[in-house]
């Protein structure tokens, strides 16, 4: 009953400080939660490319028990002018992931764990029901790289820590507003190769992602 | 197990809204009339990095697209409060309150094999306060001028018991990597050694207070002030001069040579918000085996509570004062010293947030820098504050 009473509460505190529609010239912010799937072996077409550290490791232990999907939880914060029908505005995104893989020949193992801290620019049209986005933008990506690896019957170790300061990443999605809450889905590509040092091959940690979430309007 | 479900949602829900309120109120300021300056604002914060090994080099701070007018000046001071601790012997405890109780030697920098360790290695347990002098003056209506004077202090510094009690209140353990192995150390004690390839660059226990810094000067050139479509655009010029007198403790101060660095800064406006950005980068005259150059990044995001008043969120990318060393990045006997000493080359990343304020002859401006990625090559913890007045 009580859960019930403060669940009532807050839904009608967001309706009473609701967006109430958009008009000509007034800024806008949002603030998202969103999950997905994010494939780190296909490269960002035009900006990406293959990366090949987990390859050369392949080529000693055997194939990847896994593929190469990582499930980013993100948060984001997002700011827009608008002006009648567009908007433009600026956005700033944290990712979060870890992934273990693991080898078919040997007990080998690769475990990694990512934070990035993306920022860019955003582009809105204003629909009836639906407001499409693209946007593109940089930020840096840090990472900690556990090799522990079997060769010819002995164990080595090796810890990587890094960090990618120039990542690119361009996105498209959609915003469909729920009165002051409301649905997001994006689909991102992202440019962020680290060279890890113990073979000296790069690892991609951004790819091809699709992401849905919902956000609240400010 | 309902209950417990129920209690469990019922707290998740009263924190969300207590955010969700937070954020609703913070953003109902009244919509600025900034018509004709759009893309400026009162700027990013200024605060360059505080890192103990990048004091006596050319810092390069984030700053404002715009520039003072024609025969404007402004006069300030300001301090940087910087708590740094690194331990890179902290996870074999070669480096505890003993050790540094009977002063640090090459041994206590030996890996735990009793072999010389390729690359950096680290004890740094300081408190530095940079203060400095400021003098900015307009040449022309987009062309600014700035001459910065520091005078530097190492010392055991006060803010260790209260960082060691943060990192407990959140869970961090000061007697692992996360607590950077502080607990290992004697609070507010100071020591100052860099270990490069088995040989000190600096060692140091001995205090030193308002020792000179070497001065810099700066060229801000407004490019363009953009509009609704194109943001700001600023070209920043920075040179620190050369004082050769390294006698002592003034090495740690002072670099001996001449630096350069820029800083392409744009500026864009969204009603009340500003967003900056800047990229760079740094060549150091005389590295003493450290990096020749350095490269930085950073944004910033600024809320305008008024024409007066703003806050600020800057994140800083640089790359690291220790260039890549010969240290192998795998070994057979577990992880090792040389391996986790790797990370001190890496590009490194901090997050600062603060407050401006600028009236027509005041101005003042204060805030926190964390830096958030822990790799040993930045500093813990910053406080800095800085006024002035504006003729």
């Amino acid at each position: 009953m009580k859960l019930l009473l403060k669940l009532s509460l807050i839904t009608a505190s967001m309706l009473i400080f609701t967006f109430t529609g958009w008009c000509n010239d007034d800024s806008v912010i949002y603030l998202a939660l969103q999950n997905g799937n994010q494939d780190t072996g296909s490269p960002a077409p035009l900006v990406g490319r293959k990366d090949t550290y987990l390859s050369a490791l392949e080529e000693i232990h055997g194939d990847l028990k896994e593929n190469r999907d990582v499930s980013p939880i993100i948060l984001s914060f997002d700011f827009y002018k608008t002006n009648g029908s567009f908007a433009s505005g600026f956005g700033l995104e944290v990712h979060s992931y870890n992934k273990s893989y693991s080898f078919e020949n040997d007990s080998s193992s690769v475990r990694l764990s990512a934070v990035g801290l993306l920022y860019g620019l955003n582009f809105y049209y204003r629909g009836d029901f639906w407001f499409p986005f693209i946007g593109f933008g940089t930020g840096n990506y840090s990472v900690k790289v556990q090799e522990e690896l079997n060769l010819e019957g002995s164990k080595t170790f090796g810890t990587v820590f890094g960090q990618v300061d120039k990542p690119f990443f361009y996105k498209l999605g959609v915003r469909i507003p729920l009165n002051g809450i409301g649905i997001v889905l994006t689909q991102q590509y992202t440019s962020a190769d680290i060279m890890v040092a113990t073979e000296n091959k790069p690892l991609s940690l951004g790819g091809t992602a699709s992401f849905f979430g919902l956000y609240y309007t400010f | 197990m309902t209950f417990i479900i129920t209690q469990f949602m019922s707290m998740k829900i009263k924190g969300f809204s207590i955010i969700l309120a937070f954020f609703q109120f913070f953003f109902l300021g009244e919509k600025l009339a900034l018509a004709g300056r759009e893309n400026f604002g009162l700027g990013p914060l200024e605060i360059r990095p505080q890192f103990l090994v990048n004091q006596p080099f050319l810092g390069m701070s984030p700053e404002n697209t715009l520039t003072l007018k024609n025969g404007e000046s402004r006069l300030s001071f300001g301090i940087e409060i910087a708590n740094t601790f690194v331990n890179t012997q902290g996870p074999t405890e070669q480096i505890t309150k003993k050790e540094t109780a009977r002063g640090l030697t090459l041994t206590d920098f030996l890996d735990k094999d009793g072999n010389t360790v390729n690359g950096f290695s680290l004890y740094l347990d300081a408190e530095s306060k940079r203060k400095k002098v400021k003098y900015r003056y307009g040449l022309t209506d987009s062309l600014e001028f700035k001459f910065e004077l520091p005078f530097v202090s190492f010392d055991g510094g006060i803010m260790d018991s209260t960082i060691e009690s943060v990192h407990s209140m959140i869970g961090i353990s000061n007697f692992k990597k996360g607590g950077a192995y502080r607990a290992l150390s004697e609070r507010n004690r100071y020591d100052y050694y860099v270990v490069k390839d088995g040989q000190f660059i600096f060692a140091s226990s001995k205090q030193i207070f308002n020792v000179r810094g070497e001065p810099n000067m700066d060229l801000k050139w407004n490019l363009s002030e953009g509009g609704k479509v194109m943001p700001a655009a600023s070209l920043k010029l920075s040179y620190k001069f050369a004082n050769t007198d390294r006698s002592g403790e003034q090495k740690l101060i002072r670099s001996g040579g001449v630096d350069w660095g820029h800083y392409l800064i744009l500026s864009k406006g969204f009603d009340n918000w500003i967003v900056y950005f800047g990229d760079g980068q740094t060549r150091i005259g005389n590295s003493h085996g450290f990096a020749s150059s350095l490269f930085h990044r950073f944004m910033s995001m600024e809320y305008r509570f008024s024409e007066e008043d703003s806050f600020v969120f800057q994140t800083v990318s640089q790359s690291s004062i220790f260039p890549t060393s010969s240290a192998s990045s795998r070994s057979s006997k577990g992880e090792s010293q040389e391996q986790r000493n790797s990370n001190l080359s890496v590009p490194t990343s901090v997050s600062a947030f603060g407050y401006k304020f600028l009236s027509s002859s005041f101005f003042w401006e204060t805030g926190i820098v964390q830096d958030y990625n822990n790799f040993g090559n930045e500093t813990d913890f910053v406080f800095f504050w800085e006024m002035g007045v504006h003729w």
